[in-house]
């Protein structure tokens, strides 16, 4: 316990001491960038009122009475505003065959949305989120419905009428509503640059993480610490504690800068941008606990820059990803690891809701689990003996 | 009593033996000198003793507790002074202090009583609020010591403490550790590659080369391992390679060699017989400017044992 506490007061008045260096890294730096590029990008990125509709064709190979319910779904007036129905469409929405059956019968079934060419990436947000919410609001229809068919027949159908009624009026006055009201928030060009920003800001502290390290090595605070009467194992936790107070406080620098500067993060609950920070804070610190593990100093460099070079090409912050139409470029972007941490932004940003974030969040921390299990059981097997 | 039983050690890195077969003991109180060259692998024996290494065969005890198996128990004997400043240098000496203090199980009133006599003891009391950067050299150096002692360790490991340390810096480093020893019976473990810093400092010795026991024991039993007593350190004018070839081949002459135009024979004084130098001084009209016979220094035992010069 003191020595955790140790930890912990050493890492934040270490991080303190540094203060002119992480305002200059995590605060000036990227907002001076942020309004440069995003400046320059603010075309591609349209607002609100003008964004473009979205071209949809809708394949229906159920074509039952579900399936039509489905299409009009997009043909809706409100749902007009934003997508158009054509048989070209940039994104292909395949109802399969036995919708309907596997419907009624409450199985899974899956309506696979087509991106012909890369377009937008929240424009697949939406239509996705818009075909999942629709999807709940139908299952949530027919489990009411069966539970009416076992009540009293009497006033089963008075009864199924009101209720079903009360259903489809939230559905389509609240929840479609409120997912197109979200789905048509669109990303300007500063919160795009924010959420995809990040990719590189926590390469650079991840960098830092491994750096310190590397520096305690050679100072030989490493080896003074390891002479102390605590177990190699105690000691990597301790270096990850540290790595995670220091990731910590630097990306809550990062965000705070991007809130009150009103660039971005401004409408999204500061919970959801606090668990966010945890999971991001836990991949930077289980990734630079894998690297000190596994390599040394050179190869741990080498790697990070690769990252960093990685990220920088095909993170999105400084080549936009939007007007981008290259296959190889698109896939690449893809595999940028610091992809899930960006679309959690994005998501937050989009849709400023829980639901729309903890696959993300659980996905980081599962990583994160499994980076540290590896890099545990490494330590306890054989650490730094050469 | 012994502190430390180093029990058959041998260390290998891939295919290459850094330390074959050590074995020594170390006493309750002792100043134990292990010295060798660079490379040597006296940090590597230093590391596996302070648990950042295990060996590849072989074990160490430490107050009765093995490493390898009751490593934490063994480290809380330890104190350990690096070679390299191990310090914050963007923290206070308080800071610092503190943080190690944690880490060696100090905590509360008594981390901060140690504190403060850790302070006191190397002088740092008032400026123990100042950044460690605006320290001088011999300050941090003096900070190095005070975090290792400040858990009132029973054995201090310094490993090198006076590399690029001046003069000054160094005899209070010497005073210290001497000061530490007497006081609180610590046993020191202190590692050089300066002979005369070891000579002056500690009882007994083990001398390291190449990861083999060159010599170990007292000085004197070291000095008479290598039959050598002293040296012969003369000045002569006009001398030459086979006077210096003849002088060699005396009796009771271990070895020979020039420093400055001084010649140097290493003697073992039981069979050396000065008439014979003088004598054949005279023979080769070699004019004696200079003549003075000393007691061998540790360097020369070295040399005399490994044919080679300690910082060569």
């Amino acid at each position: 316990m003191m020595r955790i506490k140790a930890t912990i007061i050493t890492c934040l008045k270490g991080t303190i001491v540094s203060w002119k260096q992480v305002l200059l890294m995590y605060c000036i730096f990227p907002i001076i960038l942020s309004v440069g590029l995003g400046y320059f990008q603010k075309d591609s990125f349209k607002t609100e009122s003008e964004i473009d509709k979205i071209n949809i064709t809708i394949v229906d190979k159920d074509d039952s009475s579900s399936s039509h319910v489905f299409r009009e779904l997009f043909k809706a007036n409100e749902m007009q505003k934003l997508f158009n129905v054509t048989k070209d469409g940039d994104y292909l929405i395949t109802i399969p065959e036995n919708y309907e059956n596997k419907l009624m019968n409450f199985k899974d079934v899956t309506i696979t949305v087509d991106e012909k060419e890369r377009v937008s990436r929240d424009n697949e947000l939406i239509i996705k989120n818009i075909i999942e919410q629709y999807g709940k609001n139908v299952t949530e229809n027919f489990i009411v419905g069966n539970k009416i068919e076992n009540l009293d027949v009497a006033d089963k159908d008075n009864l199924y009428n009101n209720i079903v009624k009360q259903i489809n009026d939230f559905s389509k006055e609240n929840s479609l509503k409120i997912n197109m009201v979200r789905g048509k928030k669109i990303l300007s060009s500063y919160e795009n640059q924010a959420a995809s920003l990040i990719t590189f800001m926590i390469t650079i502290m991840a960098m830092g993480c491994v750096g310190s390290y590397y520096l305690e090595k050679e100072n030989g605070t490493f080896k003074r610490l390891m002479s102390t009467p605590i177990t190699k194992e105690i000691f990597f936790n301790l270096e990850l504690l540290c790595f995670f107070i220091y990731s910590f406080i630097l990306g809550a620098v990062y965000i705070l800068t991007f809130a009150f500067s009103g660039l971005a993060f401004r409408d999204v609950n500061p919970l959801y941008l606090f668990m966010i920070l945890i999971g991001q804070s836990l991949i930077v610190t289980t990734l630079s606990g894998l690297i000190i593990t596994f390599l040394g100093k050179k190869n741990s460099n080498l790697l990070m820059i690769l990252i960093l070079y990685f990220q920088i090409l095909f993170g999105g912050a400084f080549i936009p990803l939007k007007g981008i139409t290259n296959k190889v470029f698109i896939i690449l972007s893809e595999f940028s690891p610091g992809n899930i941490i960006s679309q959690v932004y994005r998501s937050s940003i989009l849709f400023n809701s829980f639901e729309k974030l903890w696959r993300d969040l659980a996905i980081m921390i599962m990583v994160s689990a499994f980076l540290y299990i590896i890099s545990i059981i490494k330590v306890k097997i054989r650490w730094e003996e050469e | 009593m012994s502190n430390i039983k180093v029990k058959n050690v041998t260390k290998r890195f891939n295919d290459k033996l850094v330390l074959n077969n050590i074995d020594f003991e170390i006493k309750k109180g002792d100043i134990f000198g292990l010295i060798g060259p660079n490379g040597a692998g006296k940090s590597t024996l230093i590391n596996i003793i302070t648990g950042l290494l295990k060996p590849s065969s072989g074990d160490i005890e430490i107050g009765g507790h093995s490493v390898l198996k009751e490593a934490v128990k063994a480290k809380e004997y330890i104190g350990l002074v690096p070679q390299e400043l191990a310090i914050m240098e963007t923290m206070s000496a308080y800071d610092n202090l503190e943080y190690f203090g944690a880490f060696y199980g100090l905590g509360g009133k008594l981390l901060k009583e140690r504190i403060a006599e850790a302070l006191e003891v190397t002088g740092l009391r008032e400026r123990k609020k100042e950044k460690v950067k605006k320290f001088s050299g011999g300050m941090k150096r003096r900070l190095n010591l005070a975090i290792a002692i400040m858990h009132r360790p029973k054995i201090l490991i310094m490993d090198e403490p006076t590399v690029g340390v001046d003069p000054q810096s160094r005899n209070c480093i010497f005073e210290f550790i001497k000061k530490v020893n007497r006081k609180n019976n610590t046993t020191v473990i202190y590692t050089s590659h300066y002979m005369e810093e070891v000579e002056s400092l500690c009882n007994d010795i083990f001398i390291l080369d190449l990861g083999k026991e060159i010599a170990s024991g007292s000085k004197q039993e070291i000095k008479s391992m290598a039959n050598i007593h002293g040296t012969v350190r003369f000045k002569v004018k006009d001398y030459n390679e086979e006077f210096i070839f003849m002088i060699k081949k005396l009796q009771g002459v271990k070895d020979g060699f020039i420093v400055d135009d001084t010649i140097n024979l290493l003697i073992d004084e039981n069979n050396f017989v000065l008439e014979d130098l003088l004598k054949l001084a005279a023979d080769n009209d070699k004019k004696i400017i200079s003549f003075n016979l000393e007691e061998a220094s540790l360097e020369e035992v070295f040399l005399s044992l490994t044919g080679k010069k300690l910082r060569d």
